[in-house]
């Protein structure tokens, strides 16, 4: 009988296609994930406002109790302009008088900037948000 | 022959297993805080907030560039049929999924309002995807 066939095989635990397909794996997510801080906005009641129709009138629901029209780096409540910085102290104020919710209306000048600023700034205070926006055929 | 003893070999210290290890931890902070992300969405100026948690880059995504073209999870979809296009997306996900909206900060409000309203239409949750920023502080 041979001596061969009676020995062992060693057995050799091999690390580099390991290695290998680790790097790749790495290089793989290094080069394809994204590791911005994404948060994430929640987007409230959206009304359409049809031709004729007032801004101040959502279809269901409680009435708003204030109405904003927001530019772009302002909102404007009426007559008095706030800049958005200032909104979410603004906010909180009127939360002290009752006021609770708002509906946002987008001039031609804002931007999705001016709309996620100002959404923030209410949300902190727990107001609720209706957003109006001009369908087709409305002025 | 000589008379001073041979000194005994040293083992070679072998650091394969260290520089795994530090792989492997690499691999797993990808896996575990990266979101895989199309071309596209990251090139997207996405709008900011401060005081919002944490994210990943959440799916289903729908993508509005800057010039109002809408992509949902990377496959380009029409304002005519987005709200067809939300359903299907939202019945391949889990009861109670959000849309999630990524727009470019500098586009209109009213055509991202437009676009939000559709999108929408269907009563599906929607969620805007915005970037954290750390607000610079007041000097």
């Amino acid at each position: 009988m041979s001596a061969s066939i009676h020995r062992r095989r060693r057995v050799v635990f091999v690390l580099t296609p390991l290695i290998d397909v680790i790097f790749l794996l790495l290089i793989f997510f290094m080069l394809s994930s994204q590791i911005a801080p994404y948060s994430l906005l929640p987007i409230g009641r959206i009304v359409g406002q049809a031709a004729g129709d007032m801004p101040s009138a959502p279809a269901e629901g409680t009435l708003p109790s204030m109405t904003l029209r927001v530019a772009h780096g302002f909102v404007a409540a009426g007559e008095e302009r706030i800049p958005i910085p200032d909104l979410a102290a603004t906010a909180e104020r009127l939360r002290g008088e009752g006021i609770s919710s708002y509906v946002l209306i987008a001039s031609s000048a804002a931007q999705v900037q001016d709309m996620v600023s100002v959404m923030e700034a209410l949300g902190r205070s727990e107001a609720a948000v209706t957003m109006l926006h001009a369908q087709a055929g409305a002025p | 022959m000589s008379i001073i003893p041979a000194q005994p070999r040293r083992p070679r210290p072998d650091f394969t297993l260290n520089i795994i290890n530090v792989v492997f931890l690499l691999l797993l902070f990808y896996l575990v805080t990266g979101s895989l992300a199309k071309q596209a969405e990251i090139e997207a100026d996405v709008p900011v907030t401060a005081n919002l948690p944490l994210e990943r880059l959440p799916r289903p995504l729908l993508l509005v560039t800057a010039a109002g073209e809408l992509f949902i999870d990377g496959q380009p979809v029409s304002r005519a049929n987005l709200d067809a296009a939300v359903r299907e997306v939202l019945a391949r996900h889990e009861d109670g999924a959000f849309l999630n909206i990524l727009a470019d900060r500098s586009m209109p409000a009213s055509l991202f309002l437009d676009i939000v309203a559709r999108a929408g239409a269907g009563g599906a949750p929607l969620r805007l995807v915005t970037l954290r920023q750390r607000l610079e502080p007041a000097k």
